[in-house]
């Protein structure tokens, strides 16, 4: 009973040297909140809050039922239009997430060797003033640039906080395992040919799914499975529509829900999408089944292109808020003509066709599309993409006779370097059907509130912070300017700037996320270089493989203990602050607090960020966070207080807000039509800007970056995966299968390997294997198996099953958090993350490496890995410790 | 199903208690011969149904709150435990019967009664099992198993007891002959009997509905029961036995004695008592085991 | 007499499995027990003519319900609702109710011995509200009611979706009252 009654301070000095996983024997068993509790444990209370879900990149509605200050039950909030009422697995599971007894609780310092795992608790202000010392001598000895900064994907939803903090510290760089893998391609071909949001359910977009009335007849989930990636969002909506007799097609090769549930599954080899685009391309403009119309007037693909330059022809200056001026082949006077935005009447344009103009070829950017796609027949896609020609032909049938309708292109694509090109694929395929701000469609862009206007996020990244001649030491951006959308640096180069010191040798290493030897492509090349580092950070809700290898470990909040406005659909809502358990930080806040310390180091790019002035329509950073956050309920004229009170509210009645047709609208200050968010304010299916983009850095910089070694294409090409299965390849001689990946709804990424619920539904890894393969190697259901690449070797367990192609094998991300105080620190054992790759070719605008379609070899092993826990009552030992609130650290900092 | 081993164990012991008090009352009272061995088979039953009884309660989770099985009558486990009380109680009357050496009359009478109890106990031990819900049980032949295989246990059992307790005297050998051959006659049958039942078993799981590998024969024959099946009940339960009882007491019977040809066939049909029972929770897969 | 049961939308179910984390949450279920899991049907056939559908386990609530007749302590019985409900002070853990089960559905707690299954939230819709699993159902699969009643949500899915597109689980005279809606467009329907 004496452990019990130990006072603050005492508890805090017993446990003053731990391991990091020290709560495994206990020692943290007895938090002093718990003994407070049983004392004081009277009156008891249950309120319901209404919050939001953030254990993956949606933010389902949630109410919170709270006893006496303490989080006793999880339910979805019927008012959210996209969950209505659900949540996953992953959300239910928020409760043994957040009082997990292996939380991060305090900042942490390391006092054994690296990797050995012995840690002292420090305070906050030892922990920054720390961290800020170290920044601030790297800067001195090496630049800025040499500290670098991760963050983890969609899952975090201060994912701008870390760049917002390179760019105040003037370093450029700073990476994410997605970026290039993940979304960026998407955001990039939608932003840069549209102009508007891209197709992805996973991301919350797609707004006319969740419509009950919404007249769409036909949905092409193209490497996308919302059943497993958002089954309480998106999921739940796609169920919706197949129920009313919406038609689906689904190319994926693993046969998930959705793909089952299919109107037709086209089980494509990983990788090879381009080649099917093309081809879907090529039937569409072949048979004229086009919208002819909307192709016409609405897109570039009647402009003229010089073939030598690749640019599209041009006249006459172009002047506030109107586009350039084109040319068309006009067929009435057989010449080129200008055509003036939005179009000329009187001409008649040809579609198709070469012609010379003033003694320069040129074609039209229809005729270029159509030689792209012209090798791409169905019968050469099919042996391509290993499908069947009649499903193919089925397949495209479905998504044309059934309009409107739309292709959701899911992260499959941005997986391997072909990925900005499938992306411009399906840009293709939706605008070639006229499948474009339609009722019905998925291309819209109806308006936002302005609460969280980036991508539905808070902090804004602060660009303008980040000095010119930083900005061209970014690593592998030059050559990959589509990062700069995302502002980001391209983690190959980082890594590889690490090991060789060139261009330089970046030093430092802020990481604030998971688990990045789960999340980033060939972890183990990682070891080397973390080696070299000098100092590194980690910051997150949990010690993970990651922090084995950090020097200071910081304590993130879960999402039950943050806040932030949420929007979703036409409603506003707000993730809020339902407890808040022992030194826990929003990482928010944290970043301004660093740049507060280096700010008064004398940093003065730092100083800048604190300045209203030089900040401009962007919050300077703040001191609390509900600088913030009143900051983004001003965009509804609110205080966060009073937003609290008043959520969940519609900001727009759903009649106007479900703007269809924007492009048609007239603009009031024009009074031409609003057209597209594009230069030519047309859909730029031939995309010449993305030239100037390689050759200069624009749209996105506003001054010359040095070009790229090669101009980027404007046209959709597809590249064969370089580790090929195809007959004549060495590699698949000794690597015969091709490795893919894709989502289980119990996990997100690195996250919650740690929670019973979900271990215990699915506590390790499986592989699937096709039955004729694995009479071929050997192996048999529910057996362990080797998996091999040229990079490295992990075990998973067999699933056999006719779900998989032969010569295809499926395998998701695994770590196990039971073995993170052995030498393998839970990464080496499954991760399958050690067999990917992430060196060149890279996606010649991104920078994409391969996460998906590379080759590995199977085997049969003995047994599971050691030390990792299969039975429901080994995760026992991880069950929630409920405590009650702590007060706020922020103010003591 | 997984093994429930404290089941195994009470069932296991039940039918050898049955068996033996069964064996004794129709040698010593309806055919007035070994009456020697009276007392000893009693107690030996008594301490059987004692065994088996405490044993099955290793199976509850709750076995303080048996008593609640006092309000309903009419279930599996109430009427085992009923019987076995009754068997028991129904015994120890026949021993204190025999002791204070009531009339031969009386004596029957009692232990008749515990005949009776003791074949319904056996019965119904294995009665408790036959459920629709999972097939290779779901059938009559199941509890005959059951009683068959209490008949074997109690026929080398009581055999085991006379080879130690018989008179040798050449006033009585040949009445220890004649006593010996009909245990041998006995054995042999029973095992005949089990034999056949066996068959019927097998039978019935070939041709039960709602067919799955778990409880399919050719697990049994071929598959990962083969061993049990053939080792187990075949050799130790059937073959084994029935060759020790051909030769037991038989002139040529040679280098093995008796006693120890006795006792090694009641320890075979011991261990083919416990495999029989491994082997029945073994197919005893549910129509559909969801879980 | 009313049979207050489940009904399950297999042509809606996307196997999400968070029916079975809603359940635990609700009843504190214990880790290695389970009252609902979400079995992986398939996928039958030959790639890439293949199957699958989801099949949401759980107690079928039987008319006739075996589980009840076995029990030594009356502990299983059967509430006025039709549920077959276990009082746990009652039970002895002798599990002959989880033999006497066709469908493997109940679930013996090691900890406190005693054995447990779905009760179709009882205490949820005492107060009016719905089970936690059906609650929470990402696609709404999942309906409750009395099946007995032709204007219970039961009743009118199961009306809806057509006989020939309801099926049971295998019917040992036990009578299980729960149904399954699987058009043969999803999936055909595996006994
Ligand atoms: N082989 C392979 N590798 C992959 C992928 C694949 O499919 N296959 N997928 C790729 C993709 S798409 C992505 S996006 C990346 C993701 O890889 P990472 O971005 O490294 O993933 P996590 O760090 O786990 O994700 C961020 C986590 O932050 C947590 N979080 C939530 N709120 C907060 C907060 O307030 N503060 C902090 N500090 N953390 C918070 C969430 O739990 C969330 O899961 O992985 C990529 N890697
Ligand atoms: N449960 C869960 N949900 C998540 C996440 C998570 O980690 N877990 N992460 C979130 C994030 S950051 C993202 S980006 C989204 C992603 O969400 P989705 O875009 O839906 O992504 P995935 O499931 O990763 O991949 C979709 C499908 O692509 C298939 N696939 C694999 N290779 C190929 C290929 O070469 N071509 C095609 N056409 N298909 C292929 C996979 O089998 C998979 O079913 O999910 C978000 N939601
Ligand atoms: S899909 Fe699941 S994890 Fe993601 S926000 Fe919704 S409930 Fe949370
Ligand atoms: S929650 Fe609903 S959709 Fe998900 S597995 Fe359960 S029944 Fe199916
Ligand atoms: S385990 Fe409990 S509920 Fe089941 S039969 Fe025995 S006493 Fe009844
Ligand atoms: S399904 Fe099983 S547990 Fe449920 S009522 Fe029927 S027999 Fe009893
Ligand atoms: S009805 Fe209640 S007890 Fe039954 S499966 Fe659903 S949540 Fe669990
Ligand atoms: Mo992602």
């Amino acid at each position: 009973m004496k452990q019990l009654v130990l006072n603050r301070r005492q508890f805090l000095k017993a446990t003053a040297v731990t391991g990091i996983a020290a709560a495994f024997s206990g020692s943290f068993k007895t938090g002093f909140t718990q003994g407070e509790a049983a004392q004081g444990a009277t009156a008891s209370e249950t309120k319901i809050v209404k919050t939001n879900c953030r254990a993956c990149v949606a933010n389902c509605g949630v109410l919170a039922h709270v006893k006496n200050g303490r989080v006793v039950k999880l339910e979805g909030n019927p008012e959210y239009p996209m969950s209505k009422g659900a949540l996953c697995a992953k959300g239910l599971a928020g409760i043994q997430a957040l009082y997990h007894p292996n939380r991060n609780k305090y900042p942490m310092i390391r006092v054994g060797k690296r990797g050995e795992n012995k840690w002292k608790r420090i305070s906050w202000d030892e922990a920054l003033d720390t961290i800020a010392k170290k920044l601030m001598e790297t800067r001195e000895k090496y630049g800025a640039e040499a500290v670098f900064a991760s963050t983890g994907g969609g899952g975090n939803p201060q994912f701008w906080s870390v760049p917002r903090f390179c760019n105040a510290f003037d370093t450029p760089n700073w990476f994410e395992p997605g970026c290039a893998q993940c979304y960026l391609p998407r955001t990039l071909a939608f932003g840069m040919m549209y102009g508007g949001a891209d197709t992805s359910i996973a991301d919350s977009n797609c707004l006319e799914i969740y419509d009950d009335e919404t007249p769409i007849k036909t949905l092409i989930l193209w490497g996308t499975d919302p059943s497993y990636s958002c089954p309480a969002g998106g999921g739940a909506a796609v169920a919706e529509l197949r129920a009313k007799g919406v038609k689906t097609v689904v190319i994926d090769p693993r046969l998930t829900p959705d793909a089952a549930k299919a109107d037709v599954w086209l089980p494509i080899r990983p990788g090879t999408d381009v080649a099917l685009m093309l081809a879907w391309t090529r039937y569409i403009l072949d048979k004229k089944i086009y919208d002819q119309e909307f192709v016409m007037k609405w897109t570039n693909l009647p402009y003229l292109v010089d073939v030598n330059t690749h640019m599209m022809l041009r006249v006459g200056e172009h002047h506030d808020g109107t586009p350039d001026t084109f040319m068309v082949w006009d067929t009435k006077t057989n010449s080129a003509q200008p055509v003036s935005y939005p179009w000329n009447d009187r001409l008649a344009p040809a579609l198709e066709g070469s012609f010379t103009v003033n003694g320069v070829e040129c074609k039209t950017g229809f005729q270029l599309l159509k030689e792209r796609a012209e090798a791409y027949t169905l019968e050469k896609a099919a042996e391509i993409c290993w499908l069947d020609v009649n499903k193919i032909e089925e397949a495209i049938r479905v998504y044309t006779q059934n309009a409107p309708g739309g292709i959701s292109l899911g992260v499959a694509t941005d997986q391997n370097p072909n990925s900005m090109q499938a992306a411009m694929g399906v840009v293709i395929l939706n605008s070639l059907m006229g499948n474009v701000e339609k009722p019905g469609t998925l291309m819209q862009r109806f308006p936002m509130s302005g609460v969280a206007p980036l991508f539905g996020y808070i902090v804004q990244p602060g660009i303008k912070l980040l000095s010119e001649g930083q900005l061209k030491k970014r690593l592998g951006t030059i050559e990959h300017k589509g990062l700069l959308q995302w502002w980001a640096a391209q983690p190959s180069a980082v890594l590889q700037a690490i090991l060789t010191g060139k261009p330089y040798k970046p030093r430092v290493w802020l990481e604030r996320s998971g688990n990045k030897f789960v999340t980033l492509g060939n972890s183990s090349s990682w070891i080397p270089a973390i080696e070299q580092l000098d100092f590194i950070v980690h910051m997150y809700m949990y010690p993970t493989s990651f922090s084995a290898y950090a020097d200071i470990l910081l304590p993130a909040q879960e999402w039950l203990e943050t806040e932030m406005p949420v929007e979703s659909c036409n409603m506003l809502f707000a993730r809020q602050a339902v407890t808040h358990l022992w030194e826990t930080m929003d990482e928010g806040l944290f970043w301004s607090k660093l740049a507060k310390r280096c700010a008064d180091m004398g940093h003065e790019n730092c100083k800048k960020a604190f300045d209203p002035e030089f900040m401009g329509k962007d919050l300077p950073y703040w001191d609390k966070w509900e600088d913030l956050l009143n900051k983004c309920t001003s965009a509804v004229n609110m205080k966060w207080e009073e937003y609290t009170q008043k959520i969940p509210f519609e900001f727009m009645p759903k009649k106007k807000w479900k703007n269809y047709y924007l492009y048609k609208q007239t603009d009031l200050k024009t009074g031409m039509p609003v057209g597209f968010g594009t230069p030519s304010k047309k859909l730029e299916i031939y995309l010449e800007s993305i030239i100037e983009l390689g050759r200069t850095g624009k749209p996105f910089t506003t001054y010359p970056l040095p070009p790229a070694s090669k101009d980027y294409d404007p046209l959709p090409y597809f590249a064969e995966p370089h580790e090929s299965p195809l007959e004549g390849s060495q590699l698949a001689k000794e690597f015969p299968l091709v490795m893919t990946n894709g989502r289980i709804p119990f996990f997100h990424h690195g996250t919650l390997r740690n929670v019973p619920w979900l271990r215990e539904i699915y506590p390790v890894p499986e592989i699937w294997i096709n039955p004729k393969d694995s009479v071929k190697y050997g192996v048999s259901h529910g057996e362990w198996v080797f998996v091999e690449s040229q990079r490295g070797k992990i075990r998973a367990k067999a699933n056999i099953t006719e779900g998989i192609r032969p010569g295809v094998v499926y395998m998701e991300r695994f770590w196990t958090p039971e073995t993170l105080d052995t030498d393998t620190h839970g990464w080496q054992e499954m991760n399958v993350n050690i067999l990917s790759k992430n060196d060149a070719p890279f996606n010649d605008v991104i920078g994409t490496y391969t996460l998906r379609g590379y080759l590995v070899k199977i085997s049969k092993a003995d047994g599971p890995p050691k030390g990792i826990w299969l039975k429901p009552e080994e995760f026992k030992k991880w069950l929630p410790e409920p405590s009650d609130p702590t007060p706020l650290v922020d103010k003591e900092v | 199903m997984s093994i429930q081993w404290p089941l195994v164990f009470f069932t296991l012991f039940v039918g050898l208690g049955c068996g033996t008090f069964v064996g004794s009352v129709i040698l010593t009272e309806w055919y007035g011969k070994a009456k020697q061995i009276r007392t000893i088979s009693s107690l030996i039953a008594i301490v059987a149904l004692g065994i088996g009884g405490l044993s099955s309660t290793m199976h509850l989770g709750h076995p303080e709150r048996m008593f609640g099985a006092l309000g309903h009558p009419t279930s599996g486990i109430f009427m085992e435990s009923t019987m076995i009380f009754l068997l028991g109680l129904t015994i120890i009357i026949y021993l204190l019967a025999v002791r204070r050496n009531a009339s031969d009359a009386t004596c029957k009478l009692i232990g008749t009664i515990g005949v009776v109890l003791a074949v319904a106990l056996a019965f119904v031990n294995g009665d408790a099992y036959v459920m629709a819900a999972i097939p290779a049980w779901n059938t009559w032949i199941l509890p005959l198993l059951y009683v068959a295989s209490a008949a074997v246990m109690g026929c080398f059992s009581i055999g085991v007891l006379l080879a130690h307790t018989a008179n040798y005297d050449t006033a009585t050998i040949a009445e220890t002959a004649a006593t010996t051959s009909m245990i041998k006659r006995a054995a042999l049958i029973t095992i005949a009997i089990q034999a056949v039942v066996l068959v019927a078993y097998l039978v019935h799981i070939a041709i039960a509905p709602y067919p799955d590998v778990t409880r399919s024969v050719s697990r049994i024959l071929v598959g990962n029961l083969a061993l049990f099946f053939w080792g187990g009940l075949v050799l130790l339960g059937l073959v084994v036995p029935a060759v020790l009882m051909i030769k037991f007491y038989t002139k040529n019977a040679q280098g093995i004695s008796p006693h120890t040809s006795i006792t090694l066939g009641l320890a075979s049909v011991l261990v083919a008592g416990i495999v029989f029972r491994i082997l029945m929770f073994s197919l005893g897969s549910s129509i559909k085991q969801l879980f | 007499m009313s049979q207050r049961t489940m009904v399950v939308d297999l042509d809606r179910c996307i196997g999400c499995k968070s029916c079975e984390v809603a359940c635990k949450q609700e009843n504190g279920v214990v880790l290695g027990c389970t009252w609902n899991k979400v079995l992986t049907v398939g996928p039958t056939g030959t790639y890439p003519q293949v199957e699958m559908y989801f099949l949401s386990a759980m107690c079928q609530e039987c008319k006739d319900a075996p589980c009840v007749k076995v029990c030594p302590t009356g502990a299983s019985y059967k509430n006025a609702d039709g549920v077959i409900l276990i009082d746990k002070e009652k039970c002895i853990g002798c599990r002959y109710c989880m033999m006497a089960c066709p469908y493997g559905v109940r679930t013996f707690n090691e900890e406190t011995k005693v054995v447990e299954k779905c009760t179709l939230c009882t205490q949820l819709q005492a107060i009016g509200e719905q089970p936690a699993c059906v609650k929470n159902c990402p696609t709404k699969a999942r309906f409750v009611g009395d099946i007995d009643d032709p204007n219970s949500d039961v009743a009118k899915v199961i009306q809806k979706a057509g006989s020939d597109n309801v099926h049971g689980l295998p019917d040992v005279g036990n009578h299980p009252s729960a149904r399954y809606i699987l058009h043969s467009k999803t999936a055909t329907w595996k006994e």
